[in-house]
């Protein structure tokens, strides 16, 4: 007990004088947490729930050669003027490219209730596997919106596009089974100003309410940025 | 008393080849029958399967995507080893993944459901991937597929094509299975 008490003594001091400071301390951090939990959230009401990119720079897009189904052309010329989302994709992918498409068209209803027609982003499915998505790519694009356009083209101009759109495609046992190979792709839907410009992403799965109100905004943000330079 | 009874005798045979007694020897084989089934059913599998579904394919596609729960509701753990479908050449049993941004897709070899829990098989996640369609495959289309378990048993259900609907809202209690998916896509 004797030996304790020297021990215990000056703790014992400290602490009456640390406490109420330690007291402040964690008051004030839990006030600047509490307040960095509600700034976030109301600065960012949309964007908590959609996973995304956003540039902090535009990155212009280089030219590539595409066609639609309509034997048309589609290249650079063909994203200025409009806002446009772009997607990865192949025809004989049973599971995600449908299941993204169909949330696309879902974001391309609400964007519609959000901006403008002008402001209303075209959607672009770039088929990627142009050996079986060639003949069918018009059809299929239609399956899931009257207003969706896809192109494909030669695998060389295809790489271009990809390539300039940050994305990533890698065929997966081609060789073994010439019918039935899978293609990974990138699986984020690029955001393209009417520049020709990416300036971000969104990742699926996209929840179509709160990925409109995002691409909204940023449409929004990007009008307003415009209108200050002019 | 040798006369009363073959008299017996008589009757009895004539009893059972009555309309009655047949009828009854009928019912008792059906019921036995029955009992049978209901046991080598309860025996043979600890799966049920709910919600099961195909997602109506857009034009000119072959390999189309099923879906569905599976409920292990035994007391080990099961796991789906095949499945099969007379209206495809084949089915498998892939997973679909996101890995750093790129969408990949696995086949896998087995699917296990521990014992109590649910695996839900979802746009985006596990699929069955049905092969080369025999013949065109339609709308509403009840579509048999069979599938086999770990421990030899096996299941058939009949997956309704359907269209697959957009990602629900995250809100209310839409964020369920695969069949809110559809529910979605028809009511609005």
């Amino acid at each position: 007990m004797s030996k304790a008490l020297p021990n215990a003594g000056p703790s014992k001091r400290r602490t009456p004088a640390s406490q109420p400071r330690r007291r402040f301390l964690n008051l004030g951090l839990c006030a600047l947490g509490l307040a960095a939990v509600f700034g976030a959230t109301q600065i960012q009401p949309a964007q908590a729930r959609v996973d995304s990119n956003i540039y902090s720079t535009p990155k212009s897009l280089s030219e590539f050669k595409l066609q639609q189904a309509s034997g048309a052309a589609f290249g650079l010329e063909n994203l200025k003027g409009k806002w446009s989302l772009i997607v990865l994709g192949y025809t004989h992918c049973p599971d995600v490219c449908p299941f993204t498409l169909q949330n696309l068209a879902a974001v391309e209803e609400e964007l519609s209730l959000r901006v403008s027609p002008a402001r209303k982003p075209q959607v672009v499915f770039i088929g990627v596997d142009p050996d079986r998505d060639h003949k069918i790519i018009g059809e299929y694009v239609k399956y899931f919106s009257d207003d969706f356009l896809g192109a494909t083209g030669e695998w060389s101009e295809i790489s271009k596009a990809v390539e300039t759109l940050g994305g990533f495609v890698r065929y997966e046992g081609k060789d073994k089974d010439p019918e039935g190979y899978k293609v990974f792709h990138s699986a984020n839907i690029a955001i393209i100003d009417p520049q020709g410009r990416r300036v971000g992403s969104v990742n699926p799965p996209l929840q179509p309410a709160e990925a409109a109100d995002f691409i909204a905004a940023l449409i929004a943000k990007s009008a307003r940025e415009a209108a200050a330079k002019n | 008393m040798k006369i009363a009874s073959q008299r017996l005798k008589a009757r009895i045979a004539d009893d059972t080849a009555s309309p009655q007694w047949r009828l009854a020897t009928i019912t008792l084989m059906v019921a036995a029958a029955l009992l049978a089934t209901i046991l080598a059913a309860s025996a043979s599998s600890s799966v049920t399967v709910s919600k099961p579904w195909i997602r109506e394919a857009p034009p000119g596609m072959t390999v189309h995507a099923g879906y569905m729960a599976l409920v292990n509701n035994g007391s080990a753990d099961i796991a789906l080893t095949d499945a099969s479908s007379p209206a495809y050449e084949q089915v498998e049993l892939h997973i679909s993944k996101v890995v750093d941004g790129i969408a990949t897709m696995q086949k896998v070899a087995q699917i296990t459901v521990p014992p109590g829990k649910t695996v839900t098989f979802k746009p985006g996640g596990l699929h069955l991937m049905m092969i080369k369609p025999k013949s065109a495959i339609k709308l509403g289309q009840k579509v048999p597929i069979e599938l086999t378990f770990s421990d030899g048993s096996s299941l058939t259900i009949d997956a309704e094509v359907k269209k697959g609907g957009a990602m629900p809202k995250m809100d209310h209690k839409m964020h369920h299975g695969p069949m809110d998916h559809s529910k979605m896509h028809h009511s609005g």
